[in-house]
């Protein structure tokens, strides 16, 4: 008896799965992802994702470059977010008194410093030059330079 | 520390490119670019003002790399699943390795009770639902030549014939010329050397039907009629050169007889075009 009942429901539970899947395949439909279509149609292809031709009106295959599409834009919308909050972080690190409140309205940058921490946790490691030297010597200090 | 920033504004970008390479970049070069104004849209969406090109171009990188993964993770599912065209089934399996490394809900009850009720799609409905739409600031022309490389016809005179054939995967090799097998269409018979393989046994003249198309083969080298081939195997010639491979042990051991006759054409529409008949005497 227990396992017919844990039957229905789980075929229940199935059921409102599927709806709710169709339902967000149906609003993917309307839904118009910042990378655009053609963008994407190209990546697929150069990887070797075969789906038939858009232009044939085909609803599956839109979805599935809709899919995608929203997927990696919730995935650079998530890292953006990521490094927002380790700028806001420093920016509040570095505010000591109301006098650098100011500070605080300072523009929000993308750094390349911020970036890595926030990419780090998504198992990508980038390393960034500090910075560029004209020549071995820029930067020393003038006596050691003499020498 | 030298730092570029960059205004995330889309004229600017536009305006950073010099005249001289507009005409010149590469699908590639073009399709960076194109990722970058995207990928510049939707940090401004989370609120960045401004941007270091260095951090922007990294993170454009990354992006077009996600994509890339997911899409030939999508592709590898689906052809160890014996099929060449990928469907949702591969994108959601696709998705669940790509986030696996930072995890989501319902990971590890991962395919219980449907493939499709993974907490990744979960979330992505959540971020469609919640999140605003930015749609793409500047429309990109759809450019002809990249429909042309998606047809698995190499053709060069491709008349008309593009939409017939994009169930066929590229990497095959490129169908003959139409008119050497199409009598309909007028004009010389092209090289017997680029003709299919399988019509290389058949008698010339046969008409058959597959695939939806009327096919008529342009023949081979073997005439309509002709006997059938007798051969022994594991017999020196009078010359006296063999095979090569001693042939009386095995399958062919007391010196059968391998007789070959051309069997019919069999049209079920399967892959298989015709049987051989194969008897040994």
């Amino acid at each position: 008896m227990n396992h017919n009942n844990n039957f229905q429901q789980s075929s229940d539970g199935r059921h409102d799965d599927d709806a709710a899947l169709t339902e967000f395949l149906s609003s993917l439909m309307g839904y118009t992802p910042t990378i655009p279509d053609e963008l994407v149609e190209h990546y697929l292809a150069k990887s070797g994702f075969q789906c038939p031709d858009v232009r044939l009106n085909c609803c599956l295959c839109f979805c599935r470059i809709r899919l995608v599409a929203v997927a990696t834009q919730k995935f650079v919308a998530e890292v953006a977010t990521d490094a927002l909050q380790q700028c806001k972080a420093r920016q509040a690190a570095v505010v000591k008194d109301k006098r650098d409140k100011q500070q605080k309205d300072k523009r929000l940058i993308l750094t390349m410093e911020d970036l890595s921490k926030a990419l780090r946790e998504y198992g990508v490691n980038v390393k960034h030059q500090e910075y560029f030297a004209d020549n071995p010597s820029t930067g020393m200090d003038p006596a050691s330079k003499e020498e | 520390m030298k730092s570029q920033k960059t205004k995330t504004k889309k004229h600017q970008k536009q305006n950073q490119k010099p005249p001289t390479e507009q005409g010149e970049e590469t699908p590639s070069e073009f399709a960076f670019t194109v990722t970058k104004v995207a990928v510049s849209q939707i940090c401004r969406s989370v609120g960045f003002k401004a941007a270091e090109s260095s951090a922007l171009e990294t993170l454009t990188l990354v992006a077009a790399k996600y994509l890339q993964q997911l899409a030939s993770r999508a592709a590898s599912y689906s052809h160890v699943a014996h099929r060449s065209e990928s469907n949702l089934v591969d994108l959601t399996n696709a998705l669940n390795d790509v986030s696996s490394g930072q995890g989501f809900p319902g990971a590890s009850a991962l395919n219980r009770n449907c493939m499709l009720d993974s907490g990744v799609l979960k979330e992505i409905a959540g971020f469609v639902r919640h999140g605003c739409e930015i749609p793409f600031a500047k429309p990109i022309p759809r450019s002809k030549n990249a429909h042309a490389n998606s047809v698995c016809c190499k053709k060069e005179n491709d008349r008309g014939s593009r939409s017939l054939h994009l169930h066929i995967p590229k990497w095959l090799p490129a169908f003959p010329d139409e008119r050497s097998y199409n009598k309909e269409c007028q004009g010389p018979v092209c090289n017997r050397s680029e003709k299919l393989w399988e019509n290389s046994e058949f008698p010339e003249g046969e008409r058959f039907t597959f695939g939806g198309y009327k096919w008529e083969v342009l023949g081979g080298d073997l005439a309509k009629e002709r006997e059938k081939v007798r051969f022994k195997i594991g017999v020196k010639g009078n010359n006296g050169v063999g095979f090569g491979v001693d042939l009386r042990n095995g399958v062919c051991r007391g010196g059968k007889r391998v007789r070959w006759n051309v069997g019919d054409v069999i049209d079920d529409g399967q892959n298989c075009l015709f049987k051989p008949k194969r008897s040994l005497s």
